[in-house]
């Protein structure tokens, strides 16, 4: 493809970096959507919103691991 | 038997008498949950008690469920799409990780969402909690005394089928919130299971308060 100060720039290689950039973008709106649980369940406090806010933060980690290593791959 | 405990009790009562079969298993993923224990609310009294919490039917899930359902799928024909054929393996590991990781997030935000966009009857009070996406909530408090008309309106296939209507409970305060923008009142529950059991509870509630001030 297009060749820049040596550096060799393909469709795959854009394509990667847009997945990337995307999976940093969602891990940020996992942990704000962390943070909007606890708020929600401050509003309304359900018994099970410990479970929910459990699941959330699961998400939360799983997404930002992920993301560790396929921005690290 | 202290007289304001027996009112509660036979205001909780009467409301399990009104919507019958409606009242659940008590379990808070029901659609109406009559006199829900350890729930409270941000502005809760010390003595104010929870009668009644009820949120949309399931059935408005349908919408991004199907979409969740039908989206599972794709990757398996990514293979399909030229653009995609350009990709090396690796990539298409990263794509497809990223889809699904996506999906979750959407399935998540949206019963999350469901979930907590409750309305709650109370014996003093009404309360209606909207979330509108991550950013954003409303709730709206107006005591039993400024409540004035309550009216639902059932329109198309869906809402006849399932029973499901919105409520409109209009408040002695003309005061516009953002939430009520496109809506008639700021105490609007949109798609709930059996609209006019639900009204009547809510007038009901309203007799009773009034009945209670004349005395």
């Amino acid at each position: 493809m297009e060749e820049l100060i040596g550096f060799n720039i393909t469709f795959d290689l854009v394509v990667s970096l847009l997945v990337k950039v995307s999976l940093i973008l969602l891990s940020i709106l996992s942990l704000i959507m962390v943070r909007q649980t606890g708020l929600m369940n401050r509003v309304v406090n359900y018994p099970i919103g410990g479970s929910l806010k459990a699941l959330v933060w699961g998400f939360a980690f799983t997404c930002l691991l992920i993301t560790v290593i396929v921005v690290l791959v | 038997m202290p007289e304001i405990f027996a009112k509660k009790v036979k205001e909780s009562d009467q409301v399990k008498k009104m919507l019958g079969e409606k009242c659940g298993n008590g379990s808070f993923w029901s659609s109406f949950v009559v006199n829900p224990d350890r729930l409270s609310f941000e502005t809760q009294h010390e003595s104010e008690e929870v009668i009644l919490l009820g949120r949309s039917h399931p059935v408005t899930n349908l919408g991004w469920l199907s979409l969740v359902s039908i989206a599972v799928f794709v990757p398996m024909f990514w293979g399909e799409f030229p653009f995609f054929a350009v990709l090396s393996e690796l990539t298409m590991t990263k794509v497809t990780i990223l889809w699904y990781l996506a999906l979750m997030f959407y399935a998540i935000l949206n019963s999350l969402l469901w979930f907590y966009n409750v309305y709650i009857v109370t014996d003093e009070r009404l309360v209606d909690v909207d979330f509108s996406g991550l950013l954003s909530k409303v709730v709206n408090v107006a005591d039993l005394n400024n409540l004035e008309d309550v009216n639902y309106s059932q329109t198309g296939l869906i809402d006849s089928i399932f029973n499901i209507g919105t409520v409109v409970v209009q408040t002695a305060s003309e005061q516009k919130t953002p939430d009520a923008s496109g809506e008639l009142s700021a105490f609007t529950f949109e798609k709930i299971p059996s609209p006019d059991k639900v009204t009547q509870v809510i007038s009901l509630l309203i007799d009773n308060e009034e009945k209670e001030n004349r005395r």
